[in-house]
């Protein structure tokens, strides 16, 4: 098997997991993809090294976190900059969902079309929610991490994701067990 | 907030959140990745970047970059001791002197300016500031609309 095969092989084996990554952060389909495509470009550069490693798939989604973090700072500091001035929050970025009745969410969708609707849900979060919500529940960093890594302060993370599982509780009108009882 | 409240939250959440699985990339997505692949390998060493040239090159030509910069010390340095001592160092002093010229001219510039802030007055200068700092915000002001007419927001 040549490289270019091997590579191909090592392509198809990890590339769901690197789109997922990026189209979690960015939610946005074309950006998403151009981030896959510049990770594996670097992935080709160090392919030598990667095909025998182990801790590939943590690289892999390092790199397509920092990569999607940059892209988002690249494209939006200057716009939440001016939009800070004139809104101060993102907040009012929230699209309302056309989710089903709550019946219909609890008991009788299938699996898969709840995931889907998770998945919608989370993609319409403002930015400023759903990134450190997504580095926090699916990449499983923590408070710190996530402040170091978007540049913002401790608070300003906990209170971001506190308002992006509220969102989601509403929108997929989640019931807590404080609620139930 | 309600600490059990959020942590119930945070909880709930998570367990939605577990549910989800790897999204499926488009099916156009690994062509485009080998394909920029192969353009990239497809460029020659010598327009690639320092860090991917051969092990060999990259040696080779730090050693080239470090014998032309040593070259060109030595050079100066050699230049200065010899304008010093000869014709020749007359001949290069003339193909600066536009450089003293330039500097001359800064100079006297600079005295003039440094006189006529003496005879303004500190009233006239906090005033000229002032009136910078308004033309500043102006622009920003006038940037800030700009945008927010040019780029509606989604």
């Amino acid at each position: 098997m040549t490289d270019a095969q091997q590579f191909e092989v090592f392509l198809h084996n990890y590339q769901n997991m690197v789109f997922s990554t990026a189209m979690r952060l960015l939610a946005n389909q074309t950006d998403a993809e151009d981030i896959t495509q510049e990770v594996f470009l670097r992935a080709f550069e160090r392919f030598d090294q990667l095909r025998g490693s182990r801790t590939v798939g943590g690289w892999l989604k390092t790199v397509a976190t920092n990569l999607s973090l940059n892209h988002i700072s690249r494209y939006r500091s200057r716009w939440t900059f001016f939009s800070d001035i004139f809104h101060g929050t993102e907040d009012n970025d929230e699209q309302p969902v056309d989710f089903p009745s709550p019946v219909d969410t609890d008991e009788t969708l299938a699996i898969s079309d709840r995931r889907e609707l998770v998945e919608q849900a989370l993609q319409s979060l403002p930015t400023a929610q759903r990134v450190p919500l997504v580095l926090y529940h699916l990449e499983g960093l923590r408070y710190e991490e996530i402040a170091v890594k978007v540049g913002v302060s401790l608070g300003k993370v906990k209170t971001d994701i506190f308002r992006g599982r509220e969102t989601l509780r509403r929108k997929l009108r989640l019931k807590l067990a404080e609620e139930a009882s | 907030m309600n600490p059990e409240f959020e942590k119930q939250l945070s909880a709930r959440v998570q367990q939605e959140l577990n549910t989800l699985g790897e999204l499926s990339a488009p099916f156009a997505l690994a062509g485009r990745v080998m394909r920029a692949v192969e353009r990239r390998t497809a460029v020659p060493w010598y327009r690639s970047a320092w860090q991917s040239w051969p092990l060999g090159l990259q040696g080779a030509a730090l050693v080239i970059l470090l014998l032309l910069f040593g070259g060109i010390c030595l050079g100066f340095s050699e230049l200065s001791h010899v304008a010093r001592v000869s014709s020749t160092g007359q001949q290069a002093g003339e193909w600066f002197a536009w450089f003293g010229v330039l500097c001359k001219t800064v100079g006297v510039l600079a005295d003039a300016l440094m006189t006529a802030f003496r005879h303004l007055g500190t009233g006239v200068l906090i005033g000229c500031g002032l009136a910078l700092f308004a033309a500043y915000a102006a622009c920003v002001g006038l940037g800030t609309a700009c945008v927010r007419l040019a780029l509606p927001r989604r």
